[in-house]
């Protein structure tokens, strides 16, 4: 989706790591025969995140295995074979995907109209194949994800300056697909888990975003709550105001703790790499991110010189 | 309870009401349900709350004598009469009625949406887990009003929590610190061994 919620590699153990790049790779070719091999190029982190905590939620065990790749020809890849954790996560990437398109066709122009209607078919074709394997309770998804989409624009046309609202309405989204098709105890934990990881991406996208939307006057929700302090002006470029910048780094570890809390109900004697890789995701990739994208966005401070 | 309803609030008879409000603050803050959240003495401090709310409430009570604007009502018929006051809400949130606190406070006038309206506003969102708002709040208050102690730990109070995220996971990162330990404790093991003589 946008790539956000990932692990620090870094601090990955050599294993953990391992695992993580075959569940990345089993994702990719549970895509190719769910979704159609389109939708391999829609293949991201974020759901390669989801599918580390379906796993810990299922308790199975991914298995791995070694097979030639298409993208990557010259040496055989380990990823996990087949099982209904990737295939689920493979479904609910088309949903999200052909949400993204259709949206980007009703709000954008230009370049990214001509894209998401090119991109349509596909995403449509996507959701039918998907379809085939849906459960019930999967079908329900798609509209109970639609609604919540046109809340979040209702609102966001409205000009809405509470971040925790619009957050709240896309992490809900995200609480619904991680939760489906679960035992209760597990779905609860699940919902509280996508909860926090969507307002997470949110507020991060908002954030990534923010310059572009403040050049074209376009609704931001970090600059709906935060106004013109959110930015800083220098000279002709428009930068993210580093005070605003940490302010939004202590709510959102503030925030993270709900789910990360939730997440670790999980792990009680859960497969020790995984729970490995959703700690790392939690506690080093998600603030990392965070720190990436201000980084990215404001404005250098000036190296100081000896004189 | 028999006690005398000014002492509970440390003020003599004749107090001005504006040092009766005064006072019955810093009780409240003083005792506040949230400075004892994991502390085994909250009962004892809930009893010590209540004390000082009926003490209050009391003596308004006595003093009311027609006229007095936002008296001893404690619900949304709190009348506003421009002058900026947020016992009331002060009062509720100490009460544990966080909704009623929030719709007084959703209800005050953009005039008089100040420091202390930013900082209880903050208060209640963070109260319920809105904690970018809160956050934004809290600070415009500290903006507002930097010599303000109160939104100043506040501020802090969030840093502080935010700060202590993931925090076993972090400290239990680092191996190298244990590796010294136990390093150290075999370095001493060894010298207490030449020491008695007996070599290993």
């Amino acid at each position: 989706m946008f790539g956000y919620v990932k692990p620090y590699i870094p601090e990955l153990k050599v294993r953990e790591h391992e695992l993580y790049r075959a569940l990345y790779c089993g994702l990719c070719r549970a895509m190719g025969s769910e979704t159609g091999t389109l939708s391999r190029f829609t293949l991201s982190y974020d759901f390669a995140f989801l599918s580390a905590v379906r796993f810990l939620a299922t308790g199975n065990v991914p298995v791995a295995d070694k097979k030639t790749c298409m993208a990557h020809p010259l040496k055989k890849r380990t990823y996990i074979k087949d099982s209904e954790e990737l295939r689920y996560c493979a479904r609910v990437s088309a949903l999200l995907t052909e949400g993204k398109v259709r949206d980007d066709l009703a709000d954008e122009s230009g370049i990214k109209k001509l894209r998401a209607l090119l991109a349509r078919p596909e995403a449509s074709y996507m959701v039918r194949k998907a379809k085939k394997n849906c459960s019930d309770s999967e079908n329900s998804l798609k509209d109970s994800i639609n609604a919540s989409l046109s809340r979040l624009s209702e609102l966001e046309v409205s000009g809405c300056d509470s971040l925790d609202t619009l957050a709240e309405v896309f992490g809900d989204i995200c609480g619904e697909f991680c939760s489906a098709c679960l035992p209760e105890r597990e779905s609860r934990i699940c919902r509280e888990i996508g909860r926090g990881v969507g307002r997470f991406i949110y507020v991060t996208d908002a954030l990534d975003d923010l310059r572009d939307d403040f050049k074209k006057h376009r609704f931001n929700p970090v600059l709906s709550l935060y106004g013109d302090s959110a930015v800083e002006v220098c000279g002709n470029e428009v930068y993210l105001s580093r005070a605003v910048a940490e302010s939004m780094k202590t709510s959102m570890l503030l925030d993270l703790k709900r789910p990360a809390a939730s997440a670790e109900l999980l792990m009680d004697g859960g497969h020790p790499e995984l729970c490995a890789i959703v700690r790392n995701i939690f506690y080093l990739g998600m603030p990392n991110t965070l720190q990436e994208t201000i980084e990215k966005h404001t404005k250098k401070e000036l190296q100081n010189t000896n004189h | 309870m028999s006690k005398d309803p000014y002492s509970v609030l440390g003020v003599s008879r004749d107090a001005s009401d504006a040092e009766i409000k005064k006072a019955y603050r810093e009780l409240a803050r003083k005792y506040h349900p949230d400075n004892y959240v994991d502390n085994p003495l909250a009962d004892l401090v809930e009893e010590k709350m209540k004390e000082v709310n009926e003490a209050y409430d009391l003596i308004q009570k006595e003093r009311a004598s027609g006229g007095k604007t936002g008296g001893s009502s404690r619900y949304s018929s709190y009348t506003y009469s421009g002058i900026t006051s947020f016992e009331e809400v002060r009062r509720l949130i100490s009460e544990g009625k966080y909704s009623e606190a929030e719709i007084i406070i959703d209800s005050t006038p953009s005039g008089d949406r100040g420091a202390e309206w930013n900082y209880l506003k903050g208060a209640l969102l963070a109260n319920r887990g809105y904690y970018y708002d809160a956050q934004k709040h809290i600070e415009t208050a500290c903006y507002l009003d930097p010599q303000n102690a109160e939104y100043q730990d506040a501020r802090n109070k969030l840093r502080y929590q935010s700060g202590s995220y993931g925090g076993s996971y972090r400290t239990q990162g680092s191996s190298n610190s244990d590796c010294c330990s136990i390093c150290a404790t075999f370095l001493v093991l060894d010298a207490c061994c030449d020491c008695c003589g007996a070599g290993c």
